[in-house]
């Protein structure tokens, strides 16, 4: 079954110019995202993440940052092409955004009815009392207890998932074709994280919008996503559907992931991925990820992998000089035999 | 909605978290930033006091004229009735001032603005409370309106539509010569007699007396009533002054803060430069260039020197607030830059301005009253500080008492005023 491609980010470069020097944030991303699907980004802090998806609204220029080349297509339209007023009207309408800090993410000055229905009065035109009625349904709509009393109400008296919820009835106020969800539960409990993330899935299906999951929680991407890219260093170094992922990871940073991922049903030892994310600024030769690799070869310092096909499922690809010569090696046990082989030592 | 509205409890109701199941009097309109603010400034019994003292000035600065004018409201003789009071309101010879102009015609409105709150509040009932501000507020404005509606027909040297009468009947003189003759004659006063600009020339530099409770100056004219149309000036100066200087300070910090970079370096680089003046003697040697001085010169140059506290605060809660994820989820949603900064960012960056404009408006009283007192002030108007130097010129105790009284008590008022914004706006102290 192929969807409607809704989303098409090509080769998008993003930098940030600081005092000392060029900080390529993201360098040649790509990926594509289809009507009613979730498309999970996963990554470390600072592997750029967030700042594609903030490139695709095109506020990363608020940020400091500047987009240095690609395409961003959004239903054929390129984005990077509109004018800012024209911009200004996708963004919201079109593609609404939720953010990972609740506690911040509402104006402490308005209420809530207030917040929701300023996007109902600027994008859809209604009146005043229209907006209002709006705004309850949609409280409604993500599950909020006493929709009329708690529409107006402040934010601050809200607790952070119950904000969350907020902010989510704030996006889907236009009914966007995408929401684009930066790390929209890191903040929460545990408890309120599972509800939220069913929420989510609850209301893609019923309003059919396609999702941008922006996480570095791996339990997220394995309940919520259909496809997922594995970012590194500003750069996607594995795209898999969700499935193909958590059977046979085929790079060694995603096969790295998962390793120190706590299960419950084995009492496997975690094995952390050794080093620390590289400075944006100062990325090691080659691929960047060779410094941290336990497959690493010798070309890996010097020749940057491109992100090539591979087998073990239909579009799969990844950007592993190590996977491109041994296609069929099971990463995963793989890594713990080098781990428990390097123990002893 | 109204059905939602009536069931609300009364304004009054404590601000404490109910049990959620219940109907939670912490949501609804008076949780509101400013109802909380008033809440929490209660508390604090010296400030209240100060609220009640600022009360108690305008109203003294409206009613000024019933306390104190040469006019009676009715006077009847030999048959014929005058009601001169309300004319003499709008008489260049009496009034030339646009300060005195927009009290009287807030003393001759406020019976109409007290029917349209009133009847707001009976007509919208438990709604009034939602829009209580913005009636006020809208009517503030109109009355500025109305009353500016002056001024530039005296620029263009038109008649002010607001003067319809140009001369003064001695009403006083003329109740001495009935008393002399004894006739009859029938007249209600307001409780003094005199105007602000009233001479009395055989009374110079006259003690208290019963005739004139707090003297005369130097040219014979009532201590008492200039000190009562003095609150006007100081108020008029401290508002206007501190308004002028807090638009500016507020769009100059607004820009450094949210666009930062080059204009954040300009507007910065400008704001030290500004603070490098010492700026009172600024202050006075644009005020002595000024050839014919009049208050609101005064007003636009304490305006045009004060900005730079202000644009300072601003441009720091606006660097905090911009951070924020609100500011990032507003620009998401699709709001303009304006709506952005003056909707969003500026109503949660604006409460150190408040406190910060409460001080400034008892900083901008002093400066008039320096100003008036070494003689740079506007000579037409009944001000504070020139009462006082025709005092220290004349070495006389009442001359200095009563407006260093007056300047005393206002000063402090707004700085006890300013000092329980503060502590109410302060999340640190509450409760």
């Amino acid at each position: 079954m192929t969807r409607e491609l809704l989303l098409s980010v090509r080769d998008l470069k993003v930098q940030f110019r600081t005092d000392r020097a060029l900080v390529r944030a993201v360098d040649g991303v790509s990926y594509d995202v289809r009507a009613g699907e979730t498309l999970a980004v996963v990554g470390e802090s600072g592997s750029g993440k967030s700042v594609t998806a903030m490139s695709i609204l095109r506020l990363i220029e608020s940020q400091g940052g500047s987009i240095a080349g690609g395409s961003i297509l959004f239903r054929g339209k390129d984005l990077l092409a509109l004018s800012e007023a024209e911009m200004r009207h996708v963004r919201g309408n079109d593609i609404a955004m939720i953010f990972q800090e609740p506690m911040t993410s509402l104006n402490p000055v308005y209420t809530i009815g207030n917040q929701i229905s300023e996007t109902l009065r600027l994008h859809r035109g209604m009146s005043d009392f229209e907006a209002r009625q709006e705004a309850i349904r949609l409280l409604e709509l993500v599950n909020m207890p006493d929709p009329e009393q708690r529409v107006d109400g402040y934010p601050h008296q809200l607790s952070g998932g119950m904000r969350q919820r907020v902010m989510i009835a704030m996006a889907l106020s236009c009914q966007p074709k995408l929401l684009i969800a930066d790390e929209p539960t890191t903040a929460l409990d545990v408890t309120v994280q599972a509800q939220i993330l069913e929420l989510m899935q609850e209301l893609q299906e019923r309003l059919g919008m396609a999702i941008l999951l922006i996480t570095h929680d791996l339990g997220v991407v394995a309940t919520n996503a259909d496809e997922v890219a594995v970012m590194y260093a500003g750069r996607i170094v594995e795209r898999a559907s969700v499935v193909e992922l958590f059977e046979a990871p085929k790079h060694p940073y995603t096969a790295g992931l998962l390793a120190s991922l706590p299960q419950l049903d084995k009492r496997t030892e975690l094995i952390p991925i050794a080093g620390n994310v590289p400075d944006a600024s100062r990325l090691p030769s080659g691929c960047p990820f060779h410094p941290r690799c336990a497959f690493r070869l010798e070309l890996c310092s010097e020749v940057d992998p491109p992100l090539e096909p591979v087998p073990g499922g239909a579009a799969r690809t990844s950007a592993c000089h190590y996977v491109k010569r041994h296609p069929d090696a099971a990463l995963l046990p793989l890594l713990a035999e080098k781990r428990a082989g390097k123990e002893p030592a | 909605m109204t059905g939602l509205d009536s069931s609300m409890p009364p304004p009054a109701a404590p601000p404490e978290p109910a049990p959620a199941a219940e109907r939670d009097p912490t949501l609804g309109e008076q949780a509101s930033y400013l109802s909380m603010v008033w809440v929490q400034l209660k508390k604090n019994r010296i400030s209240l006091w100060g609220v009640w003292c600022i009360v108690l000035l305008v109203a003294l600065a409206i009613l000024a004229p019933l306390i104190s004018l040469s006019q009676p409201f009715y006077f009847s003789a030999e048959g014929v009735t005058h009601y001169p009071f309300v004319p003499s309101l709008f008489n260049r010879l009496l009034f030339e001032n646009a300060v005195d102009i927009f009290f009287n015609l807030a003393l001759v409105l406020s019976p109409l603005y007290l029917a349209v709150v009133l009847g707001a509040r009976k007509r919208w009932g438990a709604r009034f409370a939602r829009i209580k501000l913005r009636l006020v507020l809208g009517m503030a404005l109109a009355h500025v309106v109305l009353a500016s509606l002056m001024l530039p027909a005296s620029l263009f040297g038109l008649k002010n539509p607001l003067y319809f009468t140009e001369k003064v009947e001695n009403y006083t003189a003329r109740v001495l010569e009935y008393e002399a003759k004894g006739k009859t004659y029938d007249a209600v006063f307001p409780l003094r007699r005199f105007g602000y600009r009233d001479t009395d020339p055989e009374q110079s530099v006259a003690p208290p007396s019963a005739r004139h409770w707090l003297g005369t100056d130097y040219e014979g004219r009532d201590v008492f009533a200039r000190m009562l149309y003095g609150t006007r000036i100081s108020l008029t100066i401290g508002l206007v002054a501190v308004m002028i200087y807090v638009s500016i300070g507020i769009v100059l910090g607004a820009l450094a803060g949210y666009y930062g970079r080059w204009v954040d370096n300009w507007i910065s680089r400008l704001i030290e430069v500004m603070i490098c003046f010492p700026s009172f003697f600024l202050i006075l040697t644009i005020a002595a260039l000024i050839e014919k001085r009049s208050i609101f010169h005064v007003m636009l140059i304490i305006g045009f020197t004060g900005w730079t506290g202000v644009a300072r605060l601003i441009r720091a809660e606006f660097l905090k607030q911009t951070s924020l994820d609100y500011v990032q989820a507003a620009r998401a949603l699709g709001l303009s830059e304006a709506r952005i900064i003056f909707r969003h960012i500026l109503p949660n960056a604006v409460a150190p301005v408040l406190v910060s404009a409460t001080f400034g408006i008892a900083a901008a009283i002093l400066i008039e009253s320096s100003l008036a007192f070494l003689g740079v002030g506007d000579p037409s108007v009944a001000s504070w500080g020139e009462t006082l130097n025709t005092g220290r010129t004349e070495h006389k105790l009442w001359l200095v008492l009563a407006p260093g009284f007056a300047i005393f008590f206002v000063v402090s008022v707004f700085n006890l005023v300013g000092e329980g914004l503060r502590d109410a706006l302060d999340p640190r102290l509450r409760r």
